[in-house]
């Protein structure tokens, strides 16, 4: 995952000194929407994972039953990271959107 | 994701304990055999674990970048050394060993694999040392599965943080 650490740029002061905001994302490296690409693609590749665990046991072909229930579970809990940080984002977009203007 | 790593260092553990597991059953299964691929009768199987770095870079990263106190040495063995290092350790079978203690004789002359003298030489396993073995084995096993649970609901825990 992208190194949290870059999101403390993310200052007020910062912003309001780099008017342009191109050049603020390029100053933090990589911005919110790459970010965010990334985590998603890692989620999907531990459901793949996962899936396939699952498709080894129907099939027989899993060595250890213990493996499988991990994979599983990274799944599950990466993909119940993801949901969160959607809800939040979308509950910030919301915010933005009811902006009197 | 870095906040599933605990996941894995359960895992190892998980493994390393089938393994034992399962060599474990194979001394029981084999109390009586007479005869191997090896010659001779069944000898008994242990295994041997071995710590490993289960993340190099962050090991070494703690260790350099964290101020860390020296191990105390009251005793003054010295074997252990004394500078910090503070690694976050996983668990894999090294080897399987064999245990190559002296057969047991039994003086059954009838039997297809007695000696001139009628004696056959069965496997120096004590089963309820075994059954000893196994019972701390499946505990162990449990022992990780706990592990492994309590990770899950701490990771469980930090999501919830988002959601409130």
């Amino acid at each position: 995952m992208a190194d949290i650490n870059q999101l403390s740029s993310l200052s007020t002061q910062e912003l309001l000194n780099n008017k342009n905001s191109k050049a603020a994302a390029s100053s933090s490296g990589q911005n919110f929407s790459e970010m965010l690409k990334a985590g998603i693609e890692d989620v999907n590749k531990m459901q793949k994972t996962s899936e396939k665990a699952m498709s080894d046991i129907a099939t027989g072909q899993v060595k250890d039953l213990h493996q499988a229930a991990i994979a599983i579970d990274k799944a599950e809990m990466s993909m119940k990271l993801m949901l969160e940080v959607r809800n939040k984002a979308i509950s910030a977009y919301k915010e933005i959107l009811r902006t009197q203007m | 994701m870095a906040f599933l790593s605990s996941f894995d260092i359960s895992g190892y553990g998980l493994s390393a304990q089938r393994v034992r597991v399962n060599t474990i059953s194979s001394n029981i299964a084999n109390a009586e055999t007479t005869r191997t691929d090896e010659g001779g009768p069944y000898r008994r199987r242990s295994v041997v674990f071995q710590a490993m770095d289960f993340n190099k870079v962050l090991n070494d990263k703690m260790a350099k970048d964290l101020n860390l106190l020296e191990y105390s040495d009251p005793l003054d063995e010295g074997h252990a050394g004394k500078k910090a290092n503070p690694s976050i350790m996983s668990v894999f079978v090294d080897k399987i060993v064999r245990d190559d203690r002296e057969p047991k004789m039994k003086y059954e002359p009838g039997h297809p694999d007695a000696n001139a003298k009628g004696y056959v030489a069965y496997p120096n396993i004590n089963p309820v040392v075994e059954m000893a073995d196994l019972i701390e084995a499946t505990r162990a096993y449990q022992a990780n599965v706990a592990s492994f649970q309590t990770s899950k609901s701490l990771a469980n825990s930090a999501i919830d943080i988002l959601r409130g």
